[in-house]
């Protein structure tokens, strides 16, 4: 700061010194218009690129230079005759009046490239607030951006649930605000400090952040006149600008939260029906189909054939286990629409590995289906949770086994470029013509009657499991005959790849 | 004379059936419905084997599992439902032995006690150190793997891996037991290792890899070497 001020002062003497030993030098070929014409030059130069005081300070230096070493009678200040004079007058009007052309040039370049910056600063603000999605992020963003840009201090207030002002952020972290200003700019929905009407003796702008509803919050500003000495409307107004960029912000946010509550509130309605319905229907077939061949044994003891007996002992046990699976697939429906995925227990887990034991089991409950499975070597692992993932798999066999008409069923699990697909075909009839496969996905369609009717519970937490990993599951009939579902997963790079030996 | 398996199970209809299924199969059984009677049972009757269900009235059953530990090496199968992997992780590196999920049918509940009798049976100490099952060799010792009359060539930490499985064969090792021995305390959450190198393992090892004969996953849970 100090340096700045000397500089300053040094900066026309050091122009004038030079000016004055050229014009000197040339003296002999000059006039004494030459040295006038070299001593305004120096002017314009100071007005130019260093402002105001300079300028000035360098003409009054250049017409004591001149009225010294040029004007006769020289090396005296002494002035001799009213041509002298008028010479020395006009020297001292013109370079004023050229410095002060100039330096107001200057200005206005410099205004006009603070103006491009601030503009600037205010579209780069808009992008970056417009991937955020959380109020925190966009209270920090923007701070940093208004910090950034003025050097100050400032504060992002919003309403509290009673209405009254309450602070969000701060940056620098810690700094504090007088929220009574806040409170004020969120009543009568103005900005207040210097520049405006109202407290203008403050040494803070506080700007409302305003909604069709009315202001629900505020930004603040600390002023320190060592930064800026004389706040003016112009930044006033850079600084509205971004508080308005972060108001626009907070409100879009707030309303796509809103948007997601409600739809959250839907669909939890939804699983809820899907809930009932499945364990109205999944549910009381196999108890019926239990409770009916029980008892059968317990009553009928005596007159069942050794062979009926067994049977219906298989059937009971057949049907207990489909309704294990299906109290699976509810619970699991039930945990993942309560805790919006939150209920994830991922891990790094080998697709070899899932595919193997749901396999194995489908094949201990089925040893009678033809199944082939081919997984090629080398599968990244995945970020996944291993338990919903083989329960999704798992109901995919049970649909080719249950609708594919005991054809053979494939499961192949291979890598597409940053994917991996793991898909399921029969060779059955396919999915139902004239329906959109996309019905097959809805949480309940069996009670519909409609086409896809059979597919039940399973399917919808299927392609919830497959969402929730950031991956996609689609269902089609294959070219060649049979029903495909096609489940595909992101590869993410484990954080540390390198394993150590 | 016939072993004594303890069943400390406080619902009255997986008793039934354990107790019938065990029964059945020529075990003696003591049953106990809480951790008060099941501590005195054990102390009484000096079963050969628990199985205890995680989830008693009183207390839970990892306090059963402490008990038993701390001066004994009878052998713990844990009982527990589907979702509860967390308990079944924590019980197993308490020191149970083997864990089953209800619902369980009769064949998973004999198969798991056969091998934990069997396993009490060997001295710890001097473990068998070499591995044999169907046409699969482990010599520990003289750190070699065949299968048929083919030398199968791993790498050290495939071999030390293999090896860990080998020490009780049929038995669940978790993922944390398996990381802490074979690659050290610090790596316990590295469970990307154990993936890809079980993976390279099954490749040099099973037929069908994605349907392994040896070297079972117990999802969620960890390892374990076919026993039987």
């Amino acid at each position: 700061m100090r340096a700045a001020r000397l500089t300053r002062f040094f900066v026309p003497l050091l122009l004038v010194l030079p000016v004055t030993a050229a014009a000197w030098y040339f003296d002999p070929l000059f006039s004494v218009a030459g040295a006038m014409l070299l001593y305004l030059l120096a002017v314009v130069w100071a007005a130019f690129f260093r402002g105001r005081f300079e300028s000035v300070l360098t003409a009054l230096l250049s017409v004591l230079a001149f009225n010294y070493f040029f004007l006769p009678p020289r090396h005296t200040f002494h002035i001799a005759d009213s041509r002298s004079w008028l010479a020395l007058i006009g020297l001292l009007l013109v370079s004023l009046t050229v410095a002060g052309l100039t330096a107001r040039l200057r200005e206005q370049k410099s205004r006009a490239e603070r103006r491009a910056e601030r503009s600037r600063q205010a579209h780069a603000l808009a992008e970056s607030l417009s991937l955020l999605s959380s109020v925190d992020e966009i209270g920090a963003i923007g701070l940093r951006a208004i910090h950034a840009s003025f050097g100050m201090p400032c504060a992002l207030v919003l309403q509290d649930v009673e209405g009254g002002p309450a602070m969000i952020a701060a940056v620098p972290d810690g700094a504090r605000f007088d929220l009574n200003a806040a409170r004020w700019s969120m009543t009568n929905r103005r900005p207040l400090g210097p520049a405006t009407p109202d407290w203008s003796e403050l040494a803070c702008w506080c700007v409302p952040l305003q909604s069709p509803d009315g202001a629900f919050g505020a930004v603040m500003m600390t002023l320190d006149a060592a930064i800026l000495p004389a706040p003016d409307a112009e930044d006033l107004g850079h600084l509205e600008t971004l508080a308005r960029q972060i108001g626009l912000a907070i409100q879009r946010e707030r309303a796509q939260q809103a948007r997601r509550e409600a739809l959250h509130a839907a669909e939890s309605e939804t699983v809820r029906n899907a809930l009932l319905a499945s364990i109205s229907h999944d549910m009381r077939t196999p108890l019926a189909a239990i409770v009916g061949a029980a008892s059968t044994l317990v009553e009928q003891a005596d007159a069942v054939s050794p062979q009926d007996r067994a049977r219906l002992l298989q059937g009971m046990l057949d049907e207990a286990r489909r309704m294990t699976r299906t109290a699976e697939n509810v619970l699991s429906l039930a945990r993942l629409s309560a805790s919006a995925g939150r209920a994830l227990r991922t891990d790094w887990e080998s697709v070899e590995e899932i595919i193997g034991t749901v396999v194995a089991s489908v094949r201990q409950r089925d040893p009678a289906l033809p199944l082939q499975v081919r997984v090629e070597p080398e599968l990244p692992p995945l970020h996944v949770d291993s338990g919903l993932l083989g329960q999704l798999l798992g109901n995919l066999l049970d649909n080719a086994a249950r609708h594919g008409g005991r054809s053979p069923v494939d499961m192949h699990a291979c890598r597409r470029a940053d994917v991996i697909d793991i898909v399921v075909r029969d060779h059955g009839p396919g999915l139902p013509r004239g329906i959109d496969p996309e019905k097959l996905f809805e949480p309940f369609v069996r009670g519909a009657k409609t086409a896809a009717a059979g597919y039940g519970l399973g399917l919808a937490i299927c392609r919830h499991i497959a969402l929730l990993h950031g991956g996609t599951l689609v269902a089609g009939n294959h070219p060649h005959g049979g029903a495909e579902f096609r489940l595909s997963l992101p590869v993410s790079a484990p954080v540390n790849a390198e394993t150590p030996a | 004379m016939k072993p004594r398996v303890l069943v400390v199970e406080d619902e009255d209809e997986i008793a039934a059936f354990v107790q019938a299924s065990l029964g059945a199969a020529g075990y003696d059984v003591v049953r106990a419905v809480d951790l008060r009677s099941a501590t005195a049972r054990f102390r009484e009757r000096t079963p050969q084997l628990v199985i205890l269900d995680l989830g008693l009235p009183d207390a839970s059953g990892m306090e059963m599992i402490a008990m038993v530990r701390a001066q004994h090496r009878t052998p713990v199968i844990v009982l527990s439902a589907q979702t509860a992997e967390v308990d079944k992780i924590a019980a197993l590196d308490l020191g149970a032995d083997d864990y089953l999920t209800k619902p369980f049918g009769a064949g998973e509940l004999l198969a798991r006690v056969r091998v934990a009798l069997r396993h009490a049976a060997v001295p710890q100490a001097g473990t068998a150190p070499v591995f044999v099952l169907d046409d699969l060799c482990i010599d520990v010792p003289a750190h070699r793997v065949t299968r048929g009359d083919r030398h199968v060539h791993l790498t050290p930490v495939e071999f030390r891996l293999l090896a860990r499985l080998a020490v009780t064969p049929g038995r669940v090792v978790t993922h944390r037991q398996l990381l802490t021995d074979v690659w050290g305390a610090e790596y316990v959450d590295d469970t990307h290792y154990l993936r890809i190198h079980m993976g390279k393992l099954r490749a040099k090892l099973e037929d069908t890899p994605a349907e392994p004969r040896f070297l079972l996953t117990e999802t969620g849970i960890g390892y374990r070497l076919a026993g039987e």
